[in-house]
């Protein structure tokens, strides 16, 4: 077990530094033994924990894996007292043993039984192990039992002090070995990990890993990202104020505090936006289309620079990748015809050699999985677009801070009258004038977002260029 | 395997057999391992030329991170097998997860309720996921298939379960692609594969580990045609949805990595091992950027997942905890104690609210 092996190390530190002596249990002797306090204070020094907690943690990790285990009591983790527990023979440790074959355990069984019953007998779970054992390996019972013999007799041989701790760490092995039903097996592998293979690595896995090495070396693709610490950090940066984790959300987490108004002021059919979520769109492209009420308000400022088929387009495409096989060539084929066709009603404004490539991928696609992908060289285009020359024209946009000013005299709304359900027909008449009134570039009819100035929900209708879902 | 190995040693000595190199695999295989190698080192100088600093010393402007206050909020009790696997459904308060036993529920998990259970023909379902829509949950794992099951309180949803993809080993991860009509599946088998949901055909499939695949993941925004997946063969793969193709591949850990998981910016990832480490991947700067590693730390990484920003890592271990982790800083925060044995998953929810840990203890833990 290689995920073993670090707390291993710290097993044989504790075991190197313990000073192992024998301890009075009221009346009887324990000889060899430690308190939970020493090993703790020893984890302390060699394991480098932070904390006690963390010591006791450890220690407890120690016990579960099978290096120690209390003497007297039956405790599951190491108390920081002065209960006594002993270091286990790194004979029984888990790495010396990785399988414990049936005909081990049912000779360890049978000398149990061949011993004085009232400090040897078997446990009511054992005793069913031994029985189905005695079924199992019938063939071979007797080797079983002149085995157990001859290590009783080897035993017997012992001083009495070895033996009481050779019989401690002997049960202590076969008790982290095969639990009593219920309890946790913490030697156990996942099965993914018994079971896992390594092949050999072949000649077209080399020439592909050689293709991108060259790649790489060609291109420096790291180039790019000079400063890629500093652009994460900035990145990162920017959203610690819509991390729940860092800055408490508004009104509330709800898993803090029972109150779902938090999920239900955000949901993506909400007509009026949170401020927070707003001010979001304001820091990236993709951070304004991953919302799709972002992505109603892009098309929306769009729609009054005459470019929408961008979005749309964008959208469209994003729809199209994934989606179910059998549409792929009907939602392909209407994507041509809207956006890139000649003479299309929607035609998207991408060069010519991009155009070429794009048709050409299509009159290409031999199957719905390269259909899937045929528009990727006009989508990136467009979206290039989108992001260099339209995003920040709409975060400057009347537009924008319309839904921003909106969003935000909501919010206050919202705490005065402590009332969550936009009520449209009261407020549409200031929400859609006051930001309507300084639109002096863009012409007066301009309509404003659609969740604040309609009553419809608007979000299905964004997806107006897919072909009918079902 | 061995023998192999042991016939190269021998083809090796006569000198003069280097000229039908072709016709003798294992040598040829060897030479093509050697020439990628030099190149390997080669694209290591080149990179060594960077002049990037070091995340910890970009950090420093940012302030320590104060306390969290992150608690245990809500237990889910239910499965009497191992959990393996869970995940989130996008409306921030479901959860589907799946346990050694067979059995997969999906659960309320703000009021800790159970809404569907159902049993699998098979133990050790090592993989669940929810649709986009929360229509639709799959699942898999030693049947090495994925099956999908509609959630309806109409009928016994069992009846409903369809076989979507299927692997020549055990499914150890899945995860639906953007929609409910494509699935993307890591399997035992060491490939991984994009699969129609509606009838099951095999839309793509990714060869390229030399090892059993343990974790994928896709990145969180719409733009960009990649996703990670990584496994006992101890790298990262990169992989273009669309040619199928390996585009980059990222190595450092010494043992298994059992997750992995896209940062929040979609440009890095971050990974957990058995070699009781998470790292950090950046994917532009083509290399890795951070180990979070302490010497009190001796068990494996099962899950790792960002809060909302990023400036979180959590991660799940082997030794029952949830390490706190600085990112950016590249410190250990704070501990989470209350799980009874291994976890073997942690997601973070959608919207960033709460950490969901699975463990082998047969509990659920969402944390806030």
């Amino acid at each position: 077990m290689p995920q073993l092996s670090k707390i291993e190390e710290l097993a044989k530190q504790v075991m190197e530094g313990a000073q192992l002596k024998t301890h009075k249990y009221f009346r009887i002797a324990v000889p060899h033994a430690l308190t939970g306090q020493q090993i703790i204070a020893l984890v302390l020094e060699k394991g480098a924990p932070e904390d006690d907690v963390e010591a006791g943690h450890l220690a407890s990790l120690l016990l579960h894996h099978g290096y120690l285990f209390p003497v007297i009591e039956h405790v599951c983790f190491v108390r920081d007292d002065g209960t006594l527990y002993r270091l286990q023979r790194p004979y029984f440790w888990p790495s010396q043993a990785e399988i414990v074959p049936d005909v081990e355990y049912a000779i360890y069984l049978n000398k149990r039984l061949l011993r004085n019953e009232q400090k040897h007998g078997l446990e009511e779970d054992e005793v069913e192990s031994f029985n189905r054992l005695a079924d199992v390996l019938a063939h071979m019972w007797t080797f079983i039992v002149q085995q157990s013999e001859l290590q009783l007799k080897q035993q017997k041989e012992k001083k009495k002090v070895e033996k009481v701790v050779f019989d401690s760490e002997e049960r202590a092995f076969w008790k982290s070995r095969k639990p009593t039903r219920g309890a946790a097996n913490y030697l156990e592998d996942a099965y993914n990990k018994t079971e896992k293979k390594i092949r050999r690595q072949n000649a077209q896995g080399y020439r592909c890993l050689m293709d991108r090495l060259r790649f790489a070396i060609k291109t420096k693709p790291w180039l790019k990202a000079l400063k890629a610490s500093d652009t994460m950090v900035t990145w990162v940066d920017q959203r610690a104020d819509y991390d729940p984790f860092l800055t408490a959300p508004q009104p509330s987490n709800p898993w803090l505090t029972d109150d779902t108004s938090f999920w239900s002021l955000n949901t993506d059919t909400v007509e009026v936006p949170t401020e927070r979520r707003v001010k979001r769109w304001g820091l990236s492209v993709q951070e304004l289309v991953k919302d799709p009420i972002g992505r109603q308000v892009l098309e929306t400022f769009l729609e009054s620079e005459f470019s929408s088929e961008n979005i749309r387009f964008w959208i469209a495409i994003q729809d199209l990748k994934y989606a179910p096989n059998e549409l792929i060539y009907q939602k392909g084929e209407r994507i041509r015809e809207e956006f890139l066709a000649q003479g299309a009603p929607a035609q998207v404004n991408v060069d010519s050699r991009t155009l070429d490539q794009t048709i050409d991928c299509i009159g290409k696609a031999k199957d719905a999985s390269q259909m899937r992908f045929a528009f990727c060289h006009s989508e990136e285009h467009v979206f290039t677009l989108m992001a260099k020359d339209s995003y920040p024209r709409f975060v400057r946009s009347q537009i924008y801070k319309g839904v921003l000013s909106a969003a935000q005299q909501q919010g206050s709304r919202r705490l005065g009258w402590r009332n969550f359900v936009f009520n449209m027909g009261a407020t549409k008449k200031p929400t859609s004038t006051k930001p309507t009134k300084p639109q002096d570039s863009i012409g007066a009819g301009q309509p404003l977002p659609k969740q604040l100035s309609s009553d419809s929900l608007p979000v299905r209708q964004a997806h107006s260029v897919k072909p009918e879902p079902e | 395997m061995s023998t192999s190995v042991g016939e190269s040693s021998i083809t090796k000595m006569p000198e003069n057999a280097a000229q039908s190199s072709t016709e003798k695999g294992s040598e040829y295989l060897e030479q093509l391992a050697h020439e990628a190698e030099d190149l390997r080192k080669k694209l290591d100088q080149e990179r060594q030329k960077l002049n990037d600093i070091p995340i910890q010393q970009a950090a420093e402007r940012l302030e320590v991170m104060g306390s969290l206050g992150i608690k245990q909020r809500r237990i889910l009790k239910g499965h009497v097998g191992k959990v393996l696997c869970m995940d989130w459904s996008l409306d921030k308060r479901h959860i589907v997860s799946s346990s050694q036993d067979g059995k997969v529920i999906v659960w309320d998990g703000f009021t800790t309720n159970k809404e569907h259970a159902l049993t699998m023909p098979t133990t050790w379902v090592m993989a669940c996921a929810f649709s986009p829509s929360s229509q639709m949950i799959a699942c898999g794992g030693l049947d090495n298939k994925c099956s999908v099951v509609p959630l309806s309180f109409e009928d016994d949803i069992i009846q409903k379960k369809r076989q979507v993809a299927t692997h020549t080993s055990y499914m150890s991860c899945c995860t639906f692609l953007r929609s409910d009509n494509l699935i993307l599946t890591g399997s035992g088998d060491s490939t991984c594969a994009i699969w129609d949901v509606e009838s099951g055909q095999l839309i793509q499939n990714f060869h390229g580990h030399t090892g059993d695949v343990f974790a994928i993941d896709v990145p969180k925004c719409d733009t960009g045609n990649t996703f990670i997946s990584a496994g006992a063969d101890k790298h990262s793969l990169v992989w273009d949805i669309r040619s199928g193709q390996c585009v980059q591949s990222f190595e450092g850990h010494e043992a298994d990595i059992n997750t992995v998981r896209f940062h929040p910016n979609g440009d890095a990832f971050a990974t957990g091992s058995d070699d009781a480490t998470c790292r950090l991947f950046d994917l532009r700067a083509d290399r890795q950027v951070c180990v979070y590693e302490k010497e009190s730390i001796l068990f494996p990484v099962n899950g790792v997942d960002f809060s909302l920003s990023g400036r979180i890592l959590f991660a799940g271990y082997g030794d029952y905890r949830v390490g706190v982790w600085d990112s950016l800083k590249c410190v250990r925060h704070s501990v989470l104690y209350g799980h009874e044995n291994r976890i073997s998953c942690l997601r973070t929810s959608p919207d960033g609210t709460a950490v969901c840990s699975a463990s082998w203890d047969c509990t659920i833990r969402i944390w806030a």
